[in-house]
C-alpha cells in the first residue's frame, strides 16, 4: 500500500518544482537579457513588462533571478554530490574497519567541520581568485564530514544486524558487505540528508556570494543581488525582496521536502500506521 | 463479588477489530492469567483497563473496578487511577524505569502524583515498597541508578513501584519473559507471595502456560481478540476442548516428533571441536594512562560436537554462550586454544582455506527479523553462501538448488522470488534454515533460533530440525536459555556459567540428575507445566 503523502512532502516537492523549473527555462529563455542594461528603464518598480522590476542599471530583476536559480542550484548540486561521493565511502570505510583507521578518518573529519565554509572559501579564493567553482569547491568540502558521519554511524548500527553477520559466514570481504547490505540500507537516509545539504548549499552560496566570492558578475547570482540591493534598500526595496524571497523559498521548499521523504522512508515516524 | 469485571469489550482501532466482546471477572486476592500467542490481544485488553489507548481507538463494552465505572472515565480521571487502584509492570525492566534517576526517586514519584505526602515521607513510602520486594536498603540502595542492577532487580523496582501505594489489582505483562530462568522464578515467587499476603489481584498476562500452570488461579486462553476458552487453571489445563486452546496447551512443552535416527554404533568423527578456547574482552580504561584490563567471557571451553549429532549449549545472559558461538564460528579469534572444523584448524584469519571450510558450518539466528537484508529478493538471500564456492555457476544451477532448499524446509519454489517482508515469522525462521542448508553443511549453529516465535511455530521448527537431523548428515549445535527447548531436540548437552563449561553429558542424564549445583538450580527454576498441574492436583486433594 501508498503510504499516504505529507503535507510538508507535497508543499516542499511544489516550490523546488517551481525553482527547478525556473533554472531549467532560464537555460533557454528568460524575459529580457540578464546581462542587458537599459539605464533608460533603471529602478523600474514592478510593472507588466517588469514583473518584478529593473535594479539601478536597468537590469531585468526576474531574468537575473531566474537566472541566479540556475546558478544556485548548479552549486548547491555539485557541492552536495562532492560531499556525498567523498564523504559517504569514507563513513562505510570508517564503519567496516573500526580501530584506529576509523579513529583518524573521523578525527580528521572533526577538524574539517571544525572549519567554518566561508574561511574555507576566503582560502580558496585567495589561492585561486573568485569564482562559482571555487564556491562549490568550499561548500562540497564542508559536506563531505556531514556525510561521513552520518553513513558512519548508520553504518555502525546495520554492521550488528544479523544478516551482515550471515554474510560474514559467507567469506564477503567488508568492502562487498558494505556495498551490498550497508549502502542500500542507508540510501533513504542519505537522499533525507542530501536534500537538506541542497538546501543548505544554497544558502552558503548565497552567502559567499554576498560578500563576493561567490559567482561573478556578469553571472547572476541571489547573494550578489540582496548585496547590491541592500545600499538601495530604502527607495528600491523589490531589488532586496525577490532575490530574498528566491532563497527562503527554495530553502524552505527543500527542508519541506527532506522531512516529507523522512517520513515516507523511515516507517518509524509514520504516525497513523500500525 | 470480583474486583475486577469487564464485559463485552470490544475495541477497534482505525478499521482494525482488535477485541472481540472480551469479559472476565477478577475476584479479590486471586491471580487471573490471560494467554495466548503474540497478536492475540492479551496485551491490548490490559491497556484498554489502564486506558492507555492510541487517539484512534474506538472501544465498548463496560470496566468496573470494585466500585468504579473504569469505562466511563476520561483520561484525566484515569489518571487518577492508574498507580493508585491499578499499578502495571511491564516486559522490559530497563525501557521501564527512567535510566538517570535513583530507584528510590522513581518509586517515590507515584507517591508524590497520587498523595499529598512530603518528599521525605514519600521515600519512607519508597524504601518501605523497595524492602517488601526484596530489595532491602541494607543490601540496596535507594539512591542506585537503575544500570547498577541486574534484570531482575530491575523489574523488582518496577513491581515496587506498582505497589508502592498498595492498589487494589497489579496488571503484569510477561513480567519475566525478558528475564533468565532463576531470576523469573524469584520474580514469579514475588509476585505470588504478594497476592497472597495482601488483598491484591493480579492480572498475569503471559504466552507461557507453565508459567500459568504455576500461578494462576482462573486462566484465560485468547485468540483474535476473543476468549476462547476460561475457567479455573487446573480443571481448564486438564480438560481443554477448543481445538485451539489444545494445541497451545500441546506445544507448551517444545518436542520434535520427528523419527530418530538409530544412533549409529562405533566411533563418530568429531565435526567441531573446541581445545581449551579462552577469549577476552578488553575492559574500558578508567584514565588514559592505564594498561586496558581485560574480562575473560570464555574460560578454557573444551566442547566437541560428533557427525550427526545434535548437542546443546545452555546457560543464562551473560555466560559467554554467545561469545563462546562467535568463536566457534571463527568470527573471532580465540585468546586461547584452538577451534577444529573436521579434524583442522579454524582460523579466524581470513584465507583461501578458511573460505574452504566454511562451507562445512552455517548459521541460523535468533530474530526472523532481523537476519535477512530487507532489499533482497529470498532467491538472492539463500543464494548468498554461494559465494565461498569458487566453481563459477550459472544463474540456473543457483535457482534449483534455492528451488530445492526451499522445499526442502517446506515453503514452495515460487517463495524465491517474494522478499522478506511477505512472511511471518517461522516462515522467516524457515528461510534461515534454507540458507543455512544451501552448502551442504556438516554442521549448523542455532543461537536461541526459536526463542522468539510461538509456542506452535515453535513446535513446527523443531519438527522441521529433527526431520532434517534424520534425513541429512548434519550436525547441530544448538544455542539457548531455555532448557526445554534444548531438552526436545538435544543428544548431548553443554552448561556454560561465567564462561566456563560447569557440566556436560547425555540431555537427560543432565536434566534428571543434574551434578553441578548451577545445573540443579537451572532445573529447577524452569516452569514445568506437568508438575506444576500435578503439585496443585495433589493440594486439592
Amino acid at each position: 500500500m501508498m503510504p499516504r503523502l505529507s503535507a510538508s512532502f507535497v508543499i516542499g516537492a511544489a516550490l523546488s518544482a517551481i525553482i527547478l523549473l525556473a533554472a531549467l527555462v532560464s537555460l533557454f529563455w528568460t524575459p529580457y537579457d540578464y546581462a542587458a542594461l537599459d539605464i533608460a528603464a533603471r529602478l523600474l518598480p514592478p510593472t507588466p513588462s517588469h514583473w518584478f522590476g529593473t535594479d539601478h542599471l536597468g537590469r531585468d530583476v526576474l531574468s537575473m533571478v531566474m537566472a541566479g536559480a540556475r546558478n544556485s542550484i548548479a552549486v548547491a548540486i555539485v557541492a552536495v554530490c562532492i560531499g556525498m561521493g567523498l564523504g559517504v565511502p569514507l563513513g562505510l570505510l570508517a564503519a567496516a574497519q573500526r580501530g584506529w583507521a576509523e579513529e583518524s578518518l573521523m578525527r580528521v573529519n572533526d577538524l574539517v567541520f571544525a572549519f567554518p565554509a566561508l574561511i574555507m572559501a576566503i582560502l580558496i579564493t585567495a589561492v585561486f581568485g573568485p569564482g562559482a567553482i571555487n564556491a562549490i569547491i568550499a561548500i562540497g568540502i564542508f559536506n563531505i564530514p556531514v556525510f561521513a558521519r552520518l553513513s558512519r554511524g548508520a553504518a555502525l548500527s546495520l554492521w550488528t544486524r544479523d544478516y551482515v553477520l550471515a554474510a560474514r559466514l559467507s567469506a564477503k570481504r567488508p568492502l562487498q558487505i558494505s556495498l551490498e547490505h550497508i549502502l542500500p540500507n542507508i540510501t533513504g537516509l542519505l537522499i533525507v540528508q542530501g536534500t537538506i545539504q541542497f538546501s543548505m548549499g544554497i544558502i552558503a552560496e548565497a552567502g559567499l556570494s554576498y560578500v563576493g566570492l561567490g559567482a561573478q558578475p556578469p553571472n547572476p547570482s541571489w547573494g550578489r543581488m540582496l548585496f547590491e540591493a541592500q545600499t538601495m534598500a530604502s527607495f528600491a526595496p523589490w531589488l532586496a525582496l525577490f532575490p530574498g524571497f528566491a532563497i527562503l523559498f527554495s530553502v524552505l521548499g527543500l527542508n519541506l521536502l527532506g522531512d516529507g521523504l523522512r517520513d515516507l522512508f523511515d516507517p518509524k515516524s509514520r504516525r497513523g500506521v500500525a | 463479588m470480583s474486583l475486577l469485571r469487564v464485559d463485552g469489550l470490544s475495541l477497534r482501532i482505525g478499521c482494525v477489530p482488535i477485541l472481540d466482546s472480551v469479559s472476565l471477572a477478577l475476584p479479590k486476592g486471586e491471580i487471573y492469567g490471560l494467554a495466548g500467542e503474540s497478536g492475540s490481544g492479551k496485551s491490548m485488553t490490559a491497556l484498554c483497563l489502564m486506558g492507555l489507548l492510541p487517539p484512534q481507538a474506538q472501544r465498548t463494552g463496560s470496566i468496573r473496578l470494585a466500585d468504579q465505572v473504569l469505562s466511563d472515565k476520561n483520561d484525566t480521571q484515569m489518571c487518577a487511577v492508574r498507580g493508585r487502584d491499578i499499578g502495571m509492570v511491564f516486559q522490559e525492566p530497563m525501557s521501564a524505569l527512567n535510566p538517570l534517576q535513583p530507584i528510590g526517586r522513581q518509586v517515590a514519584e507515584t507517591v508524590r502524583i497520587h498523595t499529598k505526602a512530603s518528599m521525605a515521607m514519600a521515600m519512607d513510602m519508597a524504601v518501605a515498597a523497595l524492602e517488601r520486594v526484596g530489595l532491602p536498603p541494607s543490601e540496596i540502595s535507594p539512591s542506585r541508578l537503575p544500570n547498577d542492577l541486574s534484570g531482575g532487580q530491575r523489574q523488582r523496582v518496577a513491581i515496587a513501584m506498582a505497589t508502592v501505594l498498595r492498589p487494589k489489582l497489579i496488571i503484569a505483562d510477561e513480567p519475566t519473559t525478558a528475564l533468565d530462568v532463576t531470576a523469573q522464578a524469584r520474580i514469579l515467587a514475588l509476585l505470588k507471595s504478594m497476592v497472597e499476603a495482601g488483598d491484591m489481584s493480579l492480572l498475569l498476562i503471559t504466552h507461557d502456560l507453565a508459567v500459568m500452570a504455576q500461578m494462576a488461579d482462573h486462566l484465560a486462553i485468547m485468540k483474535d481478540g476473543k476468549i476462547v476458552e476460561t475457567g479455573p487453571t487446573l480443571s481448564l489445563l486438564r480438560g481443554l476442548s477448543h481445538p485451539y486452546a489444545k494445541s497451545l496447551l500441546e506445544n507448551a512443552v517444545p518436542r520434535a516428533k520427528a523419527a530418530l535416527k538409530p544412533t549409529p554404533s562405533g566411533e563418530r568423527k568429531p565435526v567441531l571441536e573446541a581445545r581449551g578456547v579462552s577469549r577476552d574482552y578488553p575492559l574500558k580504561r578508567h584514565h588514559f594512562w592505564q594498561k586496558p584490563g581485560s574480562f575473560r567471557a570464555v574460560n578454557a571451553v573444551d566442547l566437541k560436537i560428533n557427525q550427526g549429532e545434535s548437542v546443546g549449549l545452555v546457560g543464562e545472559s551473560g555466560c559467554g554462550k554467545s561469545t563462546l558461538l562467535r568463536t566457534l564460528l571463527a568470527l573471532n579469534a580465540p585468546q586461547g586454544g584452538a577451534v577444529l572444523l573436521r579434524g583442522e584448524a579454524f582460523s579466524s584469519v581470513p584465507n583461501k582455506m578458511v573460505k574452504a571450510q566454511r562451507r562445512h558450518i552455517q548459521m541460523v539466528f535468533q530474530d526472523p527479523y532481523g537476519s535477512f537484508n530487507p532489499r533482497h529478493k529470498i532467491e538472492r538471500l539463500i543464494a548468498e553462501p554461494f559465494h565461498l564456492e569458487d566453481v563459477k555457476r550459472t544463474a540456473d544451477w543457483r535457482r534449483t538448488k534455492v528451488e530445492e532448499v526451499l522445499k526442502q524446509v517446506g515453503l514452495k519454489a515460487a517463495d524465491a522470488d517474494k522478499y522478506p517482508h511477505q512472511f511471518s515469522g517461522g516462515q522467516r525462521q524457515r528461510i534461515a534454515i534454507a540458507r543455512a542448508l544451501i552448502t551442504n553443511p556438516s554442521i549448523i549453529a542455532l543461537d536461541e533460533a526459536v526463542s522468539a516465535l510461538d509456542v506452535t511455530v515453535r513446535t513446527q521448527i523443531l519438527e522441521l530440525l529433527a526431520n532434517l537431523l534424520a534425513k541429512l548428515d548434519l550436525s547441530l549445535l544448538f544455542v539457548s536459555h531455555d532448557l526445554s527447548v534444548v531438552r526436545a531436540i538435544c543428544d548431548r548437552v553443554y552448561v556454560m556459567q561465567n564462561g566456563k563449561i560447569v557440566e556436560h553429558g547425555n540431555t537427560e542424564d543432565v536434566f534428571l540428575r543434574p551434578a553441578h549445583v548451577y545445573t540443579k538450580a537451572l532445573v529447577a527454576a524452569t516452569p514445568n507445566l506437568e508438575a506444576a498441574l500435578a503439585a496443585r492436583e495433589n493440594q486439592a486433594v
